[in-house]
């Protein structure tokens, strides 16, 4: 698909992306960006807090009055098998990690193979101004502690639990660590805005705290403009976030970046507020 | 081989040649010059997209390494007291014993004499620095990288400012005494440079140079032959490998840039790699794209593109912004397209007095003016090669027209250029084998 942009169209997006950057802390992100079938059940075990997710809160589907929680959530059990739609069949990446090699080429590099999965999740946890919090429901005191204890490791810091209890709740597996945050990025460019450190710091901080956890940086904008601009425009914020981490003192081979461009929209693009939903940064923590 | 080269091609020919060292890209152009018995093997399909490395022969020796260099692919030392520099280990470039010119020094009368690749500054903003200053500049160019090196070595010629030598070279040049210290206070503009390259890690505090252009090697592509939504991935290389395009794909002609294609396919970062079985695995996965896909090995992508040559070809970015003045009757830029990875091999040509130049002030205020933003704009739009500056910034020069939209990937951005992967110098064993791998890739050819 080759769309062409017209010196007009730029002058629309610009001002589409200011907006965007304010919409953005509103609410930008929901749990279609994490794909269906991958669940790995409710099974007790040791918590994994591995997802980052850089936006704005959502209302969770179970908890729908709960405007400032998230069920953003993944599943490390199948990371590393799941696939990321093909963009195109002519190249498409393998359905599985053993798959045969896409291009018909003997001897050919064939294209890896993104994971993504998701399942829901009744706590999680998140950062607004700095400070890292645990909200939701747990079944119990002890999961509970075991989640205070958790981060609070992997922060370096305190953290503060705002989790209920609830008997009937599901023990978690995993818990999602969400970052909302009003802008991370100038209108329509690259640049980290003045002030979004002490949110990437905590961040850092999870990645230091931790064990040898990797950190997928993912980029994706709405359907503007051609798909090779907006591809870049990813690119270049999924470089500006690695950069500042780096910068942070972050082992950079610990950190994997994946520009998705307009590919994998989460909300209509054919409306103002689903294109702000769709221009986000997401940041997902995937255990060692 | 073409028997003429545009200003384009001379321009990056002799990049590639100070980067490899070795001259084993003519053999590309040409597909002979063998010096592997070799025969081309395609591997079986990668494990892990990996290739097989059993026929890695030529590489198969690693005594011939000095034992810190096959670890790390980095020598003790350049020279003595000379550290390599590696984006992970600056290097501060010794004082070669020639002193900056004096800050109180008057400009001198002229004339200017600037050494430069043909065509990679513009007559306008010549103009406009004459005008500003009151002299002339006389302008001598050169083709190849080697060219310019000897000439800044021999003691027989004088230039006053020399403009797009590779970063690569620089170690080698303030050793050899052939360039002198820069006088920062005569270069204000200095703090429009980008951020990654204020104080570079080849030339800590930039005692010696400063950045003239950057840019990132990638694909570019013919955007209205080739669907853009292949290239929405990050792991793009392989596409070279489609068949869909055998016949019509490209790859750099270097043994540097040419090698790092293969590393990089095979998920290698390390552009400056010493481990032989890395350097033969990525020798072995082009042979694999030489024999399915016929590649050609060209600079040329700024004109295959446009005419069809190619449709998709390994390039540096700038090139797309060269290629608007190759368009062919009744085309636009909209058929030209350039995918990088976000971790891109970054480059950047440099700028630096020459060790016997006459006029140093002049020098320092032409280099100075080059940094400004005005100017860096003008020259980038008849260059198409970015400045490295701040200003005007990559998104300056696609918001204001400069560079078409879906051409944004061609633009580096700051932190890009802070993560991006470089091609440094290596130590003549380590040549050899790139060397030899290469040999192997173009036998194949």
């Amino acid at each position: 698909m080759n769309k062409r942009a017209t010196a007009s169209d730029r002058g629309r997006r610009r001002g589409r992306l200011g907006v965007a950057a304010l919409v953005v802390g509103l609410g930008a992100v929901g749990v279609a960006v994490w794909r269906s079938g991958s669940s790995s059940g409710q099974a007790s075990g040791p918590i994994v807090f591995e997802t980052v997710v850089v936006g704005a809160p959502v209302t969770p589907p179970n908890n729908p009055g709960q405007v400032s929680s998230t069920v953003v959530v993944a599943d490390v059990t199948t990371t590393s098998n799941e696939v990321v739609a093909p963009t195109d069949d002519a190249v498409a990446p393998p359905t599985t990690a053993t798959a045969t090699p896409a291009l018909a080429v003997v001897g050919a590099p064939r294209l890896s193979v993104p994971a993504d999965v998701a399942q829901a999740a009744a706590a999680f946890s998140v950062i607004e101004n700095g400070t890292m919090y645990l909200r939701g429901t747990v079944p119990d005191e002890a999961t509970a502690k075991r989640m205070v204890d958790e981060m609070t490791f992997r922060k370096g810091g305190a953290v503060t639990s705002e989790l209920t209890i609830d008997a009937s709740a599901p023990q978690p597996t995993t818990v999602p660590l969400y970052v909302p945050t009003a802008a991370l990025f100038d209108a329509g460019g690259a640049k980290l805005l003045e002030g979004i450190g002490p949110t990437l710091d905590v961040v850092s901080s999870l990645l230091r705290n931790g064990d040898n956890s990797k950190l997928l940086i993912r980029g994706h904008t709405d359907d503007q403009g051609s798909e090779a601009y907006n591809f870049a425009l990813s690119q270049q914020r999924v470089a500006a976030v690695l950069a500042y981490l780096v910068g942070a003192g972050v082992d950079p081979t610990r950190l994997v970046v994946e520009p998705r461009g307009e590919v994998e929209p989460i909300a209509d693009n054919s409306t103002v507020d689903g294109r702000a939903k769709n221009r986000r940064v997401e940041l997902v923590l995937v255990p060692a | 081989m073409r028997a003429e080269w545009s200003r384009r091609a001379i321009l990056k020919a002799a990049g590639t040649l100070a980067a490899g060292g070795s001259g084993l890209w003519l053999a590309g152009c040409s597909g002979s010059s063998a010096t592997s018995s070799t025969a081309p093997t395609p591997s079986g399909p990668p494990a892990s997209g990996g290739v097989d490395t059993t026929t890695a022969d030529p590489l198969s020796s690693p005594a011939a390494i000095d034992a810190s260099v096959a670890t790390t692919g980095v020598p003790a030392t350049f020279a003595p007291g000379v550290d390599y520099a590696r984006v992970d280990r600056p290097a501060t470039l010794p004082d070669n014993g020639l002193e900056p010119v004096d800050a109180g020094a008057a400009p001198e009368a002229g004339p200017l004499r600037l050494y430069i690749y043909p065509d990679y500054i513009g007559p306008e903003v010549i103009a406009a620095f004459e005008s500003a200053t009151g002299t002339t500049v006389e302008i001598t160019t050169f083709d190849e990288v080697a060219e310019a090196e000897a000439a800044l070595r021999d003691g027989t010629t004088t230039f006053d400012l020399v403009i797009g030598l590779p970063s690569v070279v620089i170690t080698g040049l303030v050793v050899d005494s052939a360039i002198q210290p820069l006088n920062s206070s005569l270069i204000p503009n200095a703090g429009n440079v980008l951020g990654g390259l204020q104080s570079p890690y080849y030339d800590v505090g930039a005692r010696y140079s400063m950045p003239y252009s950057v840019y990132t090697t990638g694909i570019s592509y013919r955007r209205d032959q080739v669907s853009e939504s292949l290239f929405n991935r990050d792991d793009a290389w392989p596409l070279l490998w489609d068949p869909t395009y055998a016949g019509k794909v490209g790859i750099l002609p270097d043994v540097r840039d040419g090698l790092a294609l293969g590393l990089l396919v095979n998920g290698i970062t390390d552009l400056n790699v010493a481990d032989p079985a890395s350097i033969a695995a990525a020798a072995a996965v082009l042979e694999t794209l030489v024999a399915s896909m016929q590649p050609v090995f060209d600079i040329y992508s700024y004109e295959n593109i446009p005419n069809g040559t190619t449709l998709m070809q390994q390039a540096w970015s700038g090139d797309m912004g060269t290629a608007r003045n190759y368009l062919q009757p009744g085309q636009t830029t909209e058929i030209l397209g350039y995918w990088h990875p976000t971790r891109a091999p970054i480059s950047n040509d440099l700028m630096m007095i020459p060790a016997r130049a006459a006029n140093r002030v002049l020098a320092h205020q032409l280099i100075d003016f080059l940094l400004a933003p005005a100017t860096a704009r003008a020259n980038f739009d008849f260059v198409g090669y970015q400045p490295a500056v701040t200003n005007p910034s990559a998104y300056d020069l696609t918001t204001s027209g400069g560079v078409a939209e879906h051409l944004l990937g061609t633009l580096v951005y700051d932190a890009e250029v802070t993560i991006g992967y470089r091609i440094d110098p290596i130590s003549p064993e380590v040549e050899a084998l790139w060397d030899a791998a290469w040999a192997r890739v173009n036998t194949s050819s």
